[in-house]
């Protein structure tokens, strides 16, 4: 198998800079702005003062005052990320999307047509720059892992091919953390055990690594020694539509969560229209904005989720889904951050007729709904809202759109 | 209270309770037992009643056993069971200390075991036994095992989470009805007696009936009395009665789904039919286990397709000379009404791609479902 791993550089921040052309050169970080304000992405000019994504806006703006602070838009990055996929798609069919702007390409077997894969990388580079005007770095190997961690290497604006042969000597002298699911916790555990670095895991007795860290050490001892058994995925449909939000200051008050809630469900209901689906779970995500430990996980985490009679894709069976849920988690204390996700989805083929007329104004409902996405696709998101909603104030944005092998 | 059971009597009162006690521990005192004795004029006659709600549901049943002393306690109704179930086939003695300890002696064995006051366990309802009829339990379960499948377990659909129970106007007959949105089962019986409170109608509980079920198929008395005032059901058989509190709701106006027109229909038989399908359905896609049913002249075909797996098909003969038609189903909701009827043929009808279809067995007009179908 020959995999790519192609990553855009510096993505939400060169995209300011492309269309700011007085931006360029300069530290450009883009995320929220309000008082809780997170770090999305930031450009290399930025990188030099420290500053790095999910970094939270006051410290970028202690390292770096004079940085352009940019709340950007998901919308033109979501229109950018189009075309680039389209570029990507000439290359192979299968082309597994993991975010707006970083795909894996199963490139096996396409010599005939683009001749090695080093070449192909490099026309494939060659020609997003030319079309888009943004760098993207691509790493190749055998496996998604390494492929990875090679892209990661190669950046800014690089290429970087690691043979079958030289991945052992490659991955050897990396951190363990490189590797995909050793965070902060496992890390620790394994470097008090003496390992240091990838080379020290593959050495290592897969029986003591599973001592260490269950059967996961298995898994961490294989991926170590290279072996990523994992498959480019194309046709992988996601799974579960959602959108959540930070709050600029924690939030006790219904209604400001109501508030939020609506503009959520009527944000995913509008996608999964727009992607010709409805879905049958909805799901309300909450983080309490008390603290029970260090580090960005640090808050207690509720997700309640309810199933709908009717898979539905209008923003208001959503939100009202959503608000008993909420009523059900029966706060009592302040919260940080509020989700609606939206899971169990279903396409118009293979839906399952209802025996009653729908509720009295359903009929109008969809052709209200339809009309809503005409505008939003014309003027953008938040050209037209309801009336009892103003955006809630975010300090982060974060569309997702999750796949099977990430539950939850 | 002092009393003397027969181990097996004992063990089939406490057996029956079982499903109705509390399982999720909202209110502690309604995972125990109500048990109460009382003393028969004779010398060495008595009763001990055994009572469990879970405030939707109740259920009592006296048995006749030797009472001393009258008297009445609570205890967790799962240790008990547990213990008498273990016990031999003897005499197992009862007695309450004042503590609300209950001893219990059988054979060498003995127990004490924390019980509390009967005070504190919520009352069960009293039912006048002139409001109500009494009906064969044979034919109650019929109509139950006919619609049952099909009532929503929906929680957020209330209304539809049980059957509904009216009588028809123009033949008298009791009918049974149940729908999830999806699918619709419908049964007409004549009783050949009143049923009173049953002028407007009244939805049971999934619940409730299933306890009802349970009871009419218990094998000790051949008929029920049941009755319904105001919003609980009652119903009667042998020394065990039930109380269901019923769903206060509308249930939807039924009638109107239920098609008239029919413009394809042929008579099928069950069994060909069903095992076809449950073959079929095997490699259909695994949430919406839609199976196509395309109808030529002659022939049904029977389709799936599960883009992990692979595909099926089945073909059966059928006389059919109508139009051409291609209709999906979930295939558990048709296994489910082909299974229900109990019938040997049915005929089955349709009138278009997205229109219900109507399964009426030969044999019995009296009895019908409706299953509306997938999107193809």
């Amino acid at each position: 198998m020959v995999v790519l791993h192609a990553d855009m550089d510096a993505f939400y921040a060169a995209v300011e800079q492309r269309d700011h052309p007085e931006w360029r050169g300069r530290p450009v970080i883009v995320g929220g702005t309000g008082p809780r304000g997170v770090v999305s992405t930031c450009s290399y000019e930025a990188r030099e003062f420290g500053v790095h994504s999910a970094m939270p806006a006051f410290e970028a703006r202690r390292l770096c005052p004079e940085g352009v602070f940019v709340r950007g838009s998901m919308r033109r990055y979501g229109i950018e990320s189009k075309r680039i996929f389209e570029i990507l798609r000439r290359f192979t069919p299968l082309v597994q999307g993991i975010s707006l702007d970083e795909a894996f390409l199963d490139v096996s077997g396409t010599e005939r047509l683009f001749g090695p894969p080093r070449k192909l990388a490099e026309r494939l580079r060659a020609e997003v720059r030319s079309e888009t005007g943004l760098a993207i770095s691509v790493g190749i190997a055998p496996v998604k892992l390494v492929a990875k961690i090679a892209s990661d290497l190669a950046k800014p604006d690089g290429l970087l091919e690691i043979s079958p042969e030289a991945v052992p000597g490659f991955l050897a002298p990396l951190p363990v953390r490189r590797l995909w699911g050793v965070g902060p916790v496992a890390g620790a555990r394994l470097a008090a055990a003496g390992y240091a670095t990838i080379g020290d895991l593959a050495c290592a007795d897969a029986k003591q690594l599973e001592a260490l860290l269950g059967a996961w050490g298995l898994r961490i001892s294989k991926l170590a020694r290279g072996e990523d058994v994992s498959e480019v995925e194309p046709f992988r449909e996601a799974v579960s539509y959602s959108e959540e939000n930070t709050f600029g200051g924690d939030v006790s008050d219904p209604r400001e969560l109501q508030a939020a809630i609506i503009a959520h469900s009527e944000a995913v209901a509008r996608r999964l229209r727009n992607d010709g689906l409805r879905a049958r779970t909805v799901v309300l995500k909450l983080k309490l904005a008390r603290r029970v430990a260090a580090g960005p996980h640090g808050y207690p985490l509720l997700s309640r989720q309810t199933t709908l009679s009717e898979a539905s894709d209008d923003g208001d069976a959503i939100s009202r889904a959503a608000f008993d849920l909420l009523a059900r988690a029966d706060l009592r204390e302040p919260v940080r951050l509020l989700g609606v996700g939206t899971s169990n989805l279903v396409g118009r083929s293979g839906e399952q007729l209802g025996l009653f007329a729908p509720e009295a104004g359903f009929e109008r409902r969809g052709r209200l709904n339809t009309a809503l996405d005409e505008l939003t696709r014309k003027f953008g998101t938040g050209a037209v809202t309801r009336g009892s909603i103003a955006a809630p104030e975010r300090a982060a944005l974060s569309h997702q759109r999750k796949r099977g092998e990430d539950p939850g | 209270m002092k009393l003397s059971i027969a181990q097996n009597e004992l063990q089939k009162g406490l057996a029956r309770i079982q499903s109705i006690v509390e399982k999720r521990n909202t209110m502690p005192i309604l995972a125990n037992a109500l048990i109460e004795a009382t003393k028969g004029k004779g010398k060495n006659s008595g009763a001990l009643s055994l009572a469990a709600t879970d405030l939707e549901v109740g259920i009592r049943g006296t048995h006749p056993a030797t009472v001393e002393t009258a008297g009445a306690v609570t205890a967790s109704a799962k240790k008990l069971f547990e213990i008498v179930r273990e016990l031999p086939e003897e005499p197992v003695e009862i007695s309450v200390t004042s503590n609300s300890y209950l001893e219990i002696r059988c054979a060498r064995a003995q127990f004490s075991l924390a019980g509390s006051s009967a005070a504190e366990y919520p009352t069960l309802p009293t039912f006048s036994a002139d409001n109500t009829a009494t009906v064969p339990s044979l034919l109650l379960g019929e109509m139950i095992e006919k619609t049952m499948y099909a009532a929503c377990t929906d929680e957020t659909r209330y209304n539809l989470n049980g059957v509904y129970l009216e009588i028809l106007e123009d033949s008298a007959k009791l009918r049974m009805v149940a729908t999830d949105g999806h699918r619709l089962s419908y049964v007409d019986r004549a009783l050949g007696t009143d049923l009173s409170g049953l002028s407007n109608g009244v939805i049971i509980p999934r619940k409730g009936l299933a306890e009802l079920k349970r009871l009419v198929d218990e094998d000790d008395a051949d008929e029920v009395a049941i009755g319904f005032d105001g919003n609980s059901g009652v119903a009667c058989k042998g020394d065990v009665t039930l109380f269901m509190r019923l769903i206060e709701g509308e249930f939807p106006k039924y009638q109107q789904v239920i098609p008239n027109e029919i413009k394809s229909q042929l008579v099928i038989e069950v069994a060909g039919l069903t095992q076809a399908l449950r073959r079929v359905a095997l490699l259909s896609a695994e949430r919406s286990r839609a199976v196509k049913f395309e109808l030529t002249e002659g022939r049904l075909c029977l389709s799936s397709n599960n883009p992990d797996l692979g595909e099926a098909r089945e073909e059966l003969d059928v006389d059919y000379a109508g139009e051409e038609l291609s209709i999906a189903f979930n295939a558990r909701y048709m296994l489910d009404a082909l299974n229900a009827v109990r019938a040997k043929e049915v005929h089955l009808g349709f009138q278009d791609s997205m229109s219900p279809a109507r399964i009426v067995p030969t044999d019995d007009d009296d009895s019908l479902a409706v299953v509306m179908p997938m999107r193809v």
